[in-house]
């Protein structure tokens, strides 16, 4: 299971981890993706259908996390399996996640662990990826500490690196998951070159102390594209797509098991 | 003014001030029993009894404990062999874990005939 969080907003949380699942899916792997920003949620932009259950009803504790699960097309997933996973955008929602009681956040921690258990261990998932809301939010934080691998999307403006050091301080530290860096939207020279990135990588791995998984440069057009395409299922030659693809055999040797990415499925470790 | 009436008029005065005396005593009363519970809650030891396990609690736990802590979150109820089991690591350690966690208000513990089992509040 893979939480992919951040400290601020505007990171590209989102595009990355819908794109990253259907990219595992194509690969031929059975990947479930979750929305659990449940105070902005956004995958249901990508994703364009209303699912019988939101995962609101499954943290609410009215029905199983398999329930909330939309099983996506072939042609988005190829020869995999990719399972959605939608929060309800309404504001109705939103304003009842404000003013869930901290009794209810100890039952969601719990439904939690036994939906991941259910999801690798029953449903044979071989991904599970949790796209989380950013900074400090129970359900965030839940997903932090559940997850097996946490990956940390930030970009190079001060505010974010400012506000990522506290994040790694004060949450990642005292997890103690694996964990590690996805730099988006890069600009400037360690976009492209080599010899910069590795700078890049120097600086960012003394100063957080988690490795950099994977600089992804700033594509306009995938930018403003606004979350409505999924580029690895759209655009497979996209300079984005293979950006990601790197990423993703980055994070899979974080999960210690061999890429699940252009391969076949193999017996291996599910996260 | 005729003295009946005026053991009356005084009376009534009196049972006026009787009711507002009523009233005051209720209100009196009302305060006394917010103060009782503004006083009862800044006593309680810090984060000892209302909150049980929830991420910002894990967070605060020392590494040893979180994992025991996790383990029974997703258990729900469990004795101290079945924590180790799913942990890996040995009872005894486990149980003074789950101990620990009791002692600071995480998790509660029953008897169950011989047995003690530890449940998430």
């Amino acid at each position: 299971m893979i939480a992919l969080h951040s400290y601020k907003g505007g990171t590209g949380k989102t595009v990355i981890s819908s794109n990253l699942a259907v990219l595992y899916a194509r690969s031929a792997r059975k990947v479930v993706l979750l929305d659990y920003d449940f105070r902005a949620p956004s995958l249901h932009v990508a994703f364009k259908f209303k699912p019988k259950h939101w995962l609101n009803d499954f943290i609410d504790g009215n029905c199983s996390i398999e329930e909330c699960l939309t099983r996506t097309s072939s042609a988005l997933a190829g020869p995999g399996e990719l399972l959605v996973g939608l929060a309800d955008p309404s504001a109705e929602a939103m304003r009842k996640i404000m003013t869930r009681e901290r009794k209810d956040e100890t039952i969601s921690l719990q439904s939690n662990l036994r939906a991941k258990e259910r999801l690798l261990e029953s449903l044979h998932a071989d991904r599970v990826i949790l796209d989380t809301s950013p900074g400090l939010q129970f359900s965030s934080v839940n997903a932090l500490a559940v997850a097996d691998v946490n990956v940390l999307v930030m970009k190079m403006d001060q505010f974010d690196l400012e506000g990522t050091k506290e994040l790694v301080r004060g949450v990642y530290d005292a997890l103690g998951r694996r964990s590690g860096i996805v730099v988006n939207r890069l600009v400037g020279e360690a976009a492209y070159s080599s010899e910069a990135r590795d700078r890049l990588r120097c600086r960012i791995e003394t100063d957080y102390r988690m490795p950099l998984l994977a600089v992804l440069p700033c594509f306009c057009d995938v930018q403003f594209d606004g979350g409505l395409s999924l580029y690895t299922a759209a655009k497979p030659d996209h300079m984005f797509t293979r950006a990601l693809t790197d990423t993703a055999k980055a994070i899979d040797s974080l999960c210690g098991s061999d890429t699940m990415v252009g391969k076949q499925s193999a017996t291996g470790t599910n996260n | 003014m005729g003295e009946s009436q005026t053991e009356s008029a005084f009376g009534s005065q009196l049972l006026r001030e009787l009711q507002k005396l009523n009233t005051n005593v209720e209100r009196l009363a009302d305060m006394a029993d917010v103060l009782a519970r503004y006083l009862a809650k800044s006593e309680e030891k810090p984060g000892s009894t209302s909150v049980g396990l929830d991420a910002d609690i894990l967070i605060t736990l020392p590494p040893h404990l979180r994992k025991t802590a996790m383990t029974l979150a997703k258990l729900g109820e469990a004795t101290a062999l079945q924590v180790s089991s799913e942990t890996g690591r040995v009872r005894a350690a486990e149980s003074e874990r789950l101990n620990q966690l009791v002692e600071m208000g995480r998790i509660r513990k029953r008897r169950v005939g011989k047995t003690m089992v530890f449940a998430v509040k």
